[in-house]
């Protein structure tokens, strides 16, 4: 087991084994994103409420769901990358930051687009639409601390830590939100989940829901591989792997 | 088809919703395209570097 | 020298250090001033609404004027290399943070709980509300200035680090914000205040049990 496991977390491995897979996770989680919008678009029935407005759902959902997944592998792999020191893990947590702040911030555009014809207003400071936003502000942070640092050993420890802190404050922002909103008896919303979803309703929104993190495992090890490459600059096998194209000269 | 276009009154919300999440879609993997390509082409300037020093040194050896 | 005296001493020598550059001192305080004055001017002068801004207005001039005094926590440490020697030396590294954050506290979270009580008088804000809003300051800017050591302390190698550093550190405070402006506003319409400010008290001490450490790793990493 942690023979196979040293095998798997050695660069040139990884950057092989990722090569090999990332064709397998890409094209699968594009069909079945295309068979999932079909679904959502035109087999599912509309709501007896929102009407055809509720298929917003088929977006807002998959993509808030990636958004604090992404964010809890970030965390996750720089809390490895920093107790293990283990150099493919904080790749792992760079390689995340982007695709996740791009996700977060069409779940809060979605989530506008689907609040105007429901509430009647694009923005409303519901905790939940509160804790999206400062979670797209955490996800800038991180990648401008990174990108401040010129070595990178140094920007991976110091946005690693910040990660880990964000884990910390995210639950308590969250919770403060609800409390607060609590405290201001607004408009009584109805919350945005599709009340008592049925079965031809919810099969087309599983299903995106698994090709988005087929589609997010596709782009982590594309961009995992782009980190390796820029940390290995130096080492024998990008050497071996890229001397030869450069031709003789 | 114009019923499906019409989205029952909601089309403006609702395409614009799928259209920013392909939107966001094709930008990933676009951009996730373009950092491969551009790592790949620091590792190539990388290695030539290498070799360049590699074959100086070798030479250097052989003149003295 | 026994842990207690050492932090003692690394406050004296913070306060020393600060006092001899007093207008660096002075200059949040007169933000301060000048932000919540700003206010009534911008808007309108009728007390109704500024009796209503009051609390967040304080609260928010409070906070911008902790980040604006962050930015040279370990600046000037960091580039004449006594902070290096603080950590080769033989205490623990977070008990001098601790000591920085608390001199931080002293010489600008407290002066602005003293003077945000004249302030609060400008706003209208009945007496219960100004009681509320210097309890509250109380209990929230020290944990303004450990997450603002935190910050500062992950950005302390970077050079301009002024908008870096807001970015990393807002969203930390944001509870304690949402915390102490709200009890302000409910004490001042008569209400009771004890769930806030317990949550205010709760963030506090989570802070100072977390935080210290986490900017300790944080100055291990800027140093490198």
């Amino acid at each position: 087991m942690w023979t196979w496991f040293h095998k798997l977390a050695s660069p040139p491995h990884f950057y092989r084994l990722a090569g090999l897979i990332g064709p397998w996770l890409l094209w699968p989680s594009l069909l079945l994103l295309a068979v999932g919008t079909y679904g959502g678009l035109v087999l599912a029935p509309a709501d007896y409420q929102q009407g055809d407005g509720f298929r917003i759902i088929y977006v807002h959902v998959p993509s808030a769901y990636l958004s604090t997944t992404i964010y809890a592998v970030l965390a996750v792999a720089s809390a490895i990358g920093l107790i293990w020191r283990i150099k493919l893990a904080h790749a792992v947590a760079a390689a995340a930051a982007p695709i996740g702040a791009s996700f977060t911030a069409v779940a809060l555009i979605s989530g506008a687009l689907w609040g105007k014809p429901m509430w009647g207003t694009y923005w409303e400071w519901d905790p939940r639409l509160t804790s999206e936003l400062i979670l797209l502000f955490i996800y800038f942070g991180y990648m401008s601390l990174r990108a401040s640092f010129e070595d990178l050993n140094q920007a991976d420890r110091a946005s690693g830590l910040l990660a880990v802190i964000g884990v910390v404050n995210l639950p308590i922002i969250h919770y403060s939100g609800m409390w607060w909103s609590s405290l201001h008896q607004g408009p009584s919303l109805k919350t945005l989940d599709a009340p008592s979803i049925s079965g031809d309703m919810l099969w087309p929104l599983l299903l995106l829901i698994a090709a988005s993190t087929l589609f997010f495992g596709a782009l982590l090890l594309s961009r995992v591989r782009a980190e390796v490459l820029d940390r290995e600059q130096n080492s024998r096998w990008i050497q071996d792997l890229f001397g030869d194209s450069a031709g003789a000269g | 088809m114009a019923d499906f276009l019409a989205m029952g009154g909601y089309a403006e919300f609702v395409w614009s919703a799928f259209g920013v999440w392909f939107a966001c879609v094709i930008f990933n993997i676009v951009s996730a395209r373009r950092r491969m390509r551009a790592s790949i082409e620091r590792a190539t300037v990388a290695a030539a570097r290498q070799r360049h020093r590699a074959t100086r040194k070798m030479r250097q050896r052989h003149d003295t | 020298m026994n842990p207690g005296r050492f932090f003692i001493a690394i406050v004296r020598r913070e306060l020393q250090i600060a006092f001899k550059r007093w207008s660096d001192l002075l200059s949040p305080l007169v933000f301060f001033v000048m932000v919540t004055t700003l206010f009534p001017l911008a808007l309108s002068p009728q007390h109704a609404v500024l009796r209503n801004l009051g609390p967040a207005v304080l609260w928010i001039a409070a906070l911008l004027a902790t980040l604006l005094s962050l930015n040279a926590l370990f600046r000037a440490d960091v580039e004449d290399g006594s902070l290096e020697q603080l950590v080769i030396g033989p205490y623990p590294l977070p008990l001098v943070i601790l000591g920085k954050t608390a001199a931080h506290w002293l010489l600008n979270g407290l002066p602005l709980v003293i003077l945000a009580p004249v302030l609060a008088v400008t706003y209208y804000l009945p007496v219960e509300g100004v009681r509320a809003l210097s309890l509250t300051l109380l209990l929230g800017t020290p944990t303004l200035s450990l997450l603002g050591a935190a910050g500062a302390a992950l950005t302390a190698a970077v050079r301009q680090s002024g908008g870096l550093l807001a970015l990393l550190v807002l969203p930390l405070m944001l509870p304690v914000l949402m915390f102490g402006a709200r009890a302000t506003d409910l004490a001042g319409s008569g209400e009771p205040i004890d769930g806030p400010v317990y949550l205010l008290g709760a963030l506090f001490l989570l802070a100072l049990s977390l935080l210290p450490f986490a900017s300790a790793a944080a100055i291990r990493i800027s140093l490198d």
